[in-house]
Parts: structure tokens; sequence; C-alpha cells
């Protein structure tokens, strides 16, 4: 089998394909059971009141929308990661995303904690905090990408040393609330910045997209890649600033939904090719598609109560994923 | 060969950490020549390839392309300029060989556009002149070392640039191929590509180079010259610790193109009494 | 496998191990229950004490003889509800040692502390030469067991998840504590709140009783299931729960709370939390936000089982007929 030539004009109808499947199934199943005429008939009057309108308008639709933004989101930045550190394993929060944005959050809700957009305005900046970390660290190495690596695990670790010293002292409760947030949670959707979160996340993908030639070159190695043409230190600055701008947006919108950014992108690898070209939108795709019907299913399986987004993602992906492996390796 | 020499190297000087790797070394190339550096392991051979093509800064002395220095050069003008067969690369994600080969056109294309019709064309020419057409549509990841060296030779070919350089990048092939690309970079050198290149073998390096710059262990210059002058029995000593018979027989003639044109010698090294292959 | 050929082993192992981790995580946050589902029980264990007051031996809530001082007279209390119900006993003068988290009464918060509630320092427990600690069961790990025996500190543990038991809790910790008398007073303190509800609620008739989501936390939205001593209450108080029957605490969503449209939404905000009528408020078809039934009751009166649950009882039992009465006709409609 060539997973490269395979399927290779198909790839994008099946795309679109798993991404209208899953926000129908995303729009149909949850606690309120709908028939796909009831949800036609919803969409289609958009005024009327009563509660399966209300449901499917003012809850579904945005949960929808913020999953398929923080699944695209994730899938991408989970990509580039991979390209640009040339480690199968990298996922978005490798350089200590999580951590930073973990501390943020629990600082929100330690101290500041009245309004409820400082805890993703200061998850969103310690997210960028601990990049700009990892990068200076890395920039005065000349960083080879191991090294990189090895800051982002650090600054990781620092972010959670301080945050389990914070909590020492932090209240019980904002501390519970932290730890929930942190597990993923796309029930608490900013409606307000959904939209520019969007448009800037679409803005970053579109852009990264535009440079799959620079990702493709980025996978032989930075010094290959040097040789092709590419100026490493600018490029990869770009990188990652788009990557991680994507990351720490998606963490402020719904807290570290895991698994998303880690096996979407080896799973388009693997069904065609590591061309970025390809995989850059694919993994767009699939991936907002992929957290859109996860996150149906987190809602269906135990209705009226909610599995953790996470949760799903680890127990539908992890087996999909390591099928796949077996699959592609006979 | 009264042609300018598009690279000039002067007393160049280079340490790393604290140790001197290369020290006083001058040479130029001219268009169109073979240039093979040898020496032993150690010797600085890829440090001063490195050094060749920018990506380190000469402690002392100087590297000109066309009288820019060549840490001056920006990647993509390093690109335009020298394109380069790297040693032995892991391939950590699967690419078909078209893409890789695509990806020596990168300093050419236009943002936010793939490889153009035109990119296509010179990657599957590329392919088709190291014996690899039937390569590309394979995955990376699942190629032979050989296979492999000979695809990066595509993509290095595929760059279009003038000067080819070559860091060992031959020493995967079997027999047949590394005869076979031996005579491709020399084909390649008549029309006109510069090519410098890091090699071990010394056979082949003495038949088609026409300058070899041989380094000894600690990095200083032996001799720069053309084969015969540079691989005598003393040198080779110096620069390897092994004594070796050199065998200079005549040239067959046109067979070989007669190159090098101003040696009708052609040299065989035999560090040992047996000798593979037959004479030519 | 062509794509991925270069894993090494160990970033194979890697991947495993993480694998494995997150679906261990994922069970563990679907079955909450499993720490503290006893498990310990058998570490029966009767530690020697040193001194020489009369003893009597006590069956903790794990199922251990425990040998302890008829008077003990210095106490370290690891729960917060054991503490105030030890300030309600009269008997804090024993108390040497709290922990971070034991707020009530104001006063308790002088007492020397030996860290949080989860993880107490055991030099500091050490440090006070007790001769009682008061432990939760689920916190109770062999570990800590083991080193609180090997240090010669008596434990006793307690695990009031329902009324029945805290109940139970108050007289055994008044036996424990040496006022056996205030023990069986405050107990029954607790049991005439019970039956006076109940009898209030059978007199109200079961149609008077509406539907009642209990939230624990908004973001997200955690609720109490019936199965925990919030709804155990709520029951007594005379409403109905509408989460699942036998559910702990399950994390809903907004859709459900829709989908149920409780006739009461009671609320226990944290300092720091979002109001919950802002949150529920941008829901102006839910029955509760129309009648003006989004009530607040403090936590502790729901969710600590000590001597305050009283005031959640009563707390509920009147939110519950405010509601009847203001808006009778419609809360009746509801049941139809």
């Amino acid at each position: 089998m060539r997973p490269s030539v395979r399927h290779t004009y198909l790839w994008l109808p099946l795309c679109l394909l798993f991404l209208g499947g899953a926000v129908v199934a995303g729009l149909m199943y949850g606690t309120v059971p709908l028939t796909p005429s009831e949800l036609v008939d919803i969409l289609l009057h958009p005024q009327s009141s009563g509660l399966k309108s209300t449901v499917v308008w003012q809850l579904r639709l945005p949960r929808v929308g913020l999953a398929a933004l923080v699944g695209m989101a994730l899938a991408v930045s989970g990509t580039v990661f991979q390209a640009v550190l040339r480690n199968p394993l990298a996922d978005p929060y490798i350089l200590g995303v999580s951590g930073g944005a973990a501390l943020g959050a629990v600082l929100a809700l330690t101290f500041f904690s009245v309004q409820s957009y400082t805890v993703p305005l200061l998850a969103f900046s310690g997210a960028l905090l601990a990049l700009f970390l990892v990068y200076l660290v890395a920039r005065a190495h000349q960083a080879a990408t191991h090294t990189l690596i090895l800051a982002g695990v650090m600054v990781g670790s620092l972010c959670t040393a301080v945050l389990m010293f914070l909590l020492l002292y932090a209240p019980a409760d904002p501390m519970r609330n932290a730890l929930f947030w942190l597990a993923g949670n796309l029930a608490r959707g900013e409606e307000r910045w959904l939209p520019y979160g969007a448009g800037v996340c679409v803005i970053l993908v579109l852009l990264l997209w535009s440079r799959a030639g620079l990702l493709d070159v980025f996978t032989q190695g930075e010094d290959v890649a040097a040789d092709l043409g590419v100026d490493i230190g600018r490029e990869r600055l770009f990188l990652f600033c788009a990557a991680g701008l994507l990351v720490a947006i998606a963490v402020a919108l719904a807290g570290l939904v895991g698994f998303v950014g880690l096996v979407v992108p080896h799973a388009i690898r693997l069904l065609w090719g590591a061309g970025h070209m390809r995989l850059i939108p694919a993994a767009a795709i699939i991936g907002a598609g992929f957290l859109v019907g996860a996150d149906a299913l987190a809602r269906t399986v135990l209705a009226p109560a909610e599995v953790p987004v996470g949760v799903v993602t680890a127990l539908v992906g992890a087996p999909f994923f390591l099928y796949l492996l077996r699959l592609r390796g006979r | 060969m009264m042609e300018a020499q598009m690279l000039q190297i002067q007393k160049l000087d280079f340490s790393y950490r604290g140790k001197k790797v290369l020290r006083q070394i001058s040479f130029g190339v001219e268009q169109g020549t073979i240039v093979s550096i040898m020496g032993a392991n150690g010797s600085g051979k890829s440090t001063l390839l490195r050094l060749l093509r920018g990506r380190l800064r000469p402690e002392s002395g100087s590297i000109r392309w066309d009288n820019a220095a060549a840490h001056k050069l920006s990647r993509r003008e390093m690109a335009l300029q020298v394109a380069v067969v790297p040693q032995q690369l892991q391939q950590p994600f699967g690419f078909q060989v078209r893409e890789m080969v695509a990806m020596g056109r990168y300093i050419y294309q236009q943002p936010l556009a793939g490889p153009s019709r035109q990119d296509w064309k010179i990657v599957d020419e590329a392919l088709a002149s190291t014996d690899s057409a039937h390569l590309a549509t394979r995955c990376s990841a699942e190629l032979s070392g050989g296979e492999l060296q000979r695809v990066m030779l595509a993509r290095a070919l595929a760059q279009q640039a003038p000067v080819l350089m070559l860091d060992e990048a031959t020493s995967q092939l079997d027999m047949g191929h590394k005869r076979s690309i031996c005579l491709l970079l020399r084909h390649l050198g008549q029309n006109g590509k510069t090519i410098v290149q890091v090699s071990h073998d010394m056979n082949s390096a003495a038949e088609i180079s026409h300058k070899i710059l041989l380094l000894s262990p600690a990095g200083e210059q032996i001799a720069f010259g053309s084969p015969h002058e540079v691989l005598t029995s003393a040198h080779i000593e110096a620069a390897y610790g092994v004594q070796v018979e050199i065998q200079r027989q005549s040239s067959t003639g046109g067979g070989r193109g007669g190159r090098p044109e101003e040696s009708t010698e052609i040299l065989r090294f035999l560090p040992q009494p047996l000798m593979f292959g037959s004479t030519p | 496998m062509h794509i991925t050929c270069h894993l090494r082993p160990i970033e194979l192992c890697v991947i495993t191990l993480r694998v494995i981790l997150v679906l261990v995580c994922g069970l563990l946050f679907l079955a909450p229950g499993i720490w503290s589902s006893g498990g310990y029980a058998t570490a029966a264990s009767v530690p020697p004490s040193p001194v020489q007051f009369a003893q009597t031996i006590h069956t903790d809530a794990l199922g251990r003889q425990v040998q302890l001082n008829d008077a003990p007279q210095r106490v370290v209390s690891l729960v917060p509800s054991v503490t105030e119900t030890i300030y309600a006993l009269g008997a804090q003068e024993l108390l040497v040692g709290v922990t971070d988290f034991c707020n009530y009464p104001p006063q308790a918060q002088d007492k020397q502390s030996v860290g949080a509630y989860n993880s107490p320092s055991i030099e500091a427990i050490a440090m006070l030469r007790p001769d009682l600690v008061i432990i939760a069961a689920d916190m109770a790990t062999p570990a800590l067991l083991q080193t609180l025996l090997e240090l010669k500190i008596p434990v006793y543990s307690v695990y009031p998840r329902s009324l029945k038991a805290t109940i139970e809790m108050q007289r055994d910790l008044g036996a424990v504590l040496g006022c056996t008398a205030a023990g069986a007073t405050l107990a029954s303190q607790l049991e005439q709140a019970i039956a006076q509800l109940n009898q209030e609620v059978e007199r109200a008739g079961a149609e008077a009783a509406p539907r009642v989501l209990l939230t624990i936390m908004l973001e997200p939205l955690v609720i109490a299931g019936t199965d925990t001593l919030p709804g155990e209450m709520l029951a007594c108080a005379g409403g109905i729960n509408v989460a699942t029957p036998g559910s702990r605490y399950p994390m809903w969503n907004m859709e459900s709370v829709l989908a149920f449209d409780p006739d009461i939404i009671i609320a226990s905000p944290h300092p720091g939390t979002s109001s919950p009528r802002d949150f529920f408020l941008r829901f102006k078809q839910l029955r509760a936000v129309q009648q003006g039934n989004v009530v607040e009751i403090p936590a502790d009166w729901l969710q600590r089982p000590g001597p305050r649950i009283i005031k959640g009882l009563e707390a509920l039992r009147q939110v519950i007929t405010d509601a009847v009465t203001h808006t009778p006709e419609k809360i009746n409609a509801t049941q139809r």
C-alpha cells in the first residue's frame, strides 16, 4: 500500500463528508432528542421559539462551532509542531503551553476571578508567555530541536511547580474550578469571543497552509532545510508564533482538550501521506469534525449528564489510531 | 583553465569549541570543475563544506563566492548558488518520493502555490537522470539507503544550482550505482556544473576530479592540485597513515572522455594487494 | 508500517504509556467513587497506647477496631465537618490541630493547622503529640494510617456520606471524645429536625413537591445527584431531584437543564465564581428563572456533614415552601 498516492483525489470530499456528518450529529444528539426532519425545520425557522429551537440555536450551534474551532486549531498546530520539531510525539502542548495556560487560569481563578473573561485571558497570556520563554531559551542555545523540546518540558514543569505551590494557598473551590477547566470543557464558550477567535484561527490556518512547502522542507531537518534555501531562524519563529497562537486561542476558549493535536495529523499522514499541501487542510477539517463528533458523543452517552470531552477523544481516538497503525503496518 | 575562480578560500582557520579544526586552508574552485576534499575521519572535511556554504563563520581567513563572503549570503542566495546532497538522513514522516524531490524547488515557489507544472517536469527529469524514475511514487520512508541517496541527489539536481556539494553522498551505494553516479557527476561537470564533494573513494575521486584537496588529521592542508600531483604515496601516508601502492596506467583515450585533461594517466590506489574490479 | 517507521522503541513505549494513562484517567473520571469505596477496611489493628487512661475499643468507619482513651486530651481533626462537630459538642478545648480547610466556626482558624485536608503534614501532626487523630475514611490511605500507627498515634476514621451516617458520627464522636451526652443531644437534634421535616412534607402532600436542580458548580455545571448528602437533604425537605436516580455528582450542560426545566434551581456560589442568577438568566424560558426561583444556599450548609446541615435542611424547606406558595398553580401544573 502506498498511502501517499491512494485516494489522492478523494481526500477533500471525504474530509468534508466527515465534518458534515459530525456537525449533523452534533446538532441532532444530546439530552433533547431530535429527528432529522425536526432539525431541518428548526434550522429553516431560526425565529421560532420553543425548547428545541433554543437548544439548537443557543446551545448546540455555538458549541459545535467552538468544538470545530478548537479541533481545527489543535490539529493544525499539532501538525506544525510535529513537522518543525521532526518529532512524531509532539503535540500542541509540547512546548510548555499547557503549563503556562494552567498557571494563568489558576492565577485568574485565585486572585482576580471577578469577571468570567479573566480566565481565558490569563490562560491565553500564560500560554504565550510559556512559548516565549521556551523560545528565548532555545534561541540562546542556537537550538537543536531536542533542546526546544527539553526547554518546553522544563518550562511546563516549572509552571506546574508554581501552580502546585499556588494551590497550597488557594481556597479549595477555585482550585477545583481550575482543575475542571483544565480538563477541557466546551460548554463554557465565551460566545462574544468566538467570532474573533474563529477569525484569527482561520487566518492562521490559511497562512500556515500557504507555507505548506516550507513545512515540507522543515521535516527534512533544519540543516537540510537551510541548504534548500530556508531562513531557519525567521521561518521557525513564524511557524512557532502561528502554531502557538492557535494553541493559545484553543486553550483560552476550551481549556486543555487532549489527544486531538496528536492523533489527527498522524491519522491523516497514514491515510494520505505527509505532504503539507494536503495535510494542513485535511488536518483542519478532520480535526474540527473529530472534536465535534467526540463532543456529540460526550453529551449523549450518559445524557442528561456528560462525559469530559478529553475522555472521549482519547477513548475513541487511541483505538482508532492503533487500528490505523496496524492496518498500514501490514 | 583560465576561467575565473568562482570560489576562493584564503588562509582559512576554524575552531570548534576551542579546538582548531582547520588551519591555513587556501584553494580556489573554477566553474565547471570537480573538486574532491579528502582526508581521514575527523580531519574537518564536512566542517569545511559547511564553511564553504556559509553555514559557519570562519575564524580567520576568507571564503568568497564571486567576491561575496560566504557567511554574508542569505540562505536563499546560497541555495540559488549551491545545492547540497546531505549525508544519510532519517525520514520521520513518509513523503512520496516525487514530493521529496519537489522540495528542491522550494526557493522557486511562490507562497500560496505548490510546485508548478514546470517544477514537476524538472523533478521528473532529475529523477530520471539519477536512475530513480521508478521510485517516483514510492514512500520515502520505505526506501533503502542507496535509493534514498539517489533521491537526495535528484533533489539537489532539481534545485538547479550551478554548484553541487556532496557530503559522502555515495557511501551507501552499491558498486554499480556508485559507478553510474560517478559518471553522472562527470557528465554534469562537462556540462558546466561545478562540483565539490567529500569522498572516501580515492579511485573514483582520482578518476573524475580536476582538483583534490587533501587534509591531514589535524586539519592542515597537505596538498591541493590535480590528482596526480596530490595523490602521492607520501601525501597519502601523511593523510591516512597507511602505505599504498600506486599504479599509474595510461588512459585508453576517448572512452573515458579524456578527463582530467592534463593527465594522461589513471591512478589506482591499492592499500592492500587485493584488487577489486578489472583494470579498464 | 511506512509512515511512522522511524518511531524508536522507546518512543513507542512512551506513546503506549500515554495512551494507557489517558484511558486510566478517563475510567477514573467515570467512576469517581473508586477511591472511596473502602478497600482499606481490612487494615484492622489495635494501636498500642502508651498512656494509662481507661480505654475502650471503638469500631470506626473503616471497620477497624480502635482502642482509644476514654478521655482523649489532645485531638487533631483532619476533617472540617468533624471540627465543626467538636465545637458543637463543646469539646473544642481538646482540639489541638485542624486543617487549612476548617473555617467554621471562625475561631477554629486560630487552632494550629497541620496542612491541607487532602495532604496533612505528618510531622506537624506528630509535633502536636495528639492522643487521637480523626480522619475522613476516603483520605486515610494505608500508607498514612501505617505511618501514624508507627508513631503510636491512635487514628479514628469517619465517613459521613449520608444523613444517617452524619447522625451516627455525631453520636460516635461524642462517645470517642468522652462527651457522650452532648453527642446524643446533637444527634437527636438532627433526628428531630428530620422527623419534623418529614411530617411537614407529608402534610403538604406529594402534589406540592417541586422539581429541583441542585448545582454544586456552575462552570462546568456539576450537580448533586440523589445518592449524595445534598440530594438526600433535598428529598428530606420535600423536593424532587431532577438528576438521574442513583447518580452522585454528574456533569451536566444547559441543554439538560432546559430539557428537565426544574421548578427551582439551587446554587451554592463560591467566592469569585460567576453569580448563579447571571448564569441562568441567559435562559429566560427556564421556569425557575421566570418565577424567580434561582436560589442561593451556602455550600457548607448543604455539602458539609456537620451540625449546620440543620440550617441547610431548613433553608431547603423554606425555598420549597416559598416556591409552592408563591406559584402554587404553576407548580402543580408541572406535576401532571
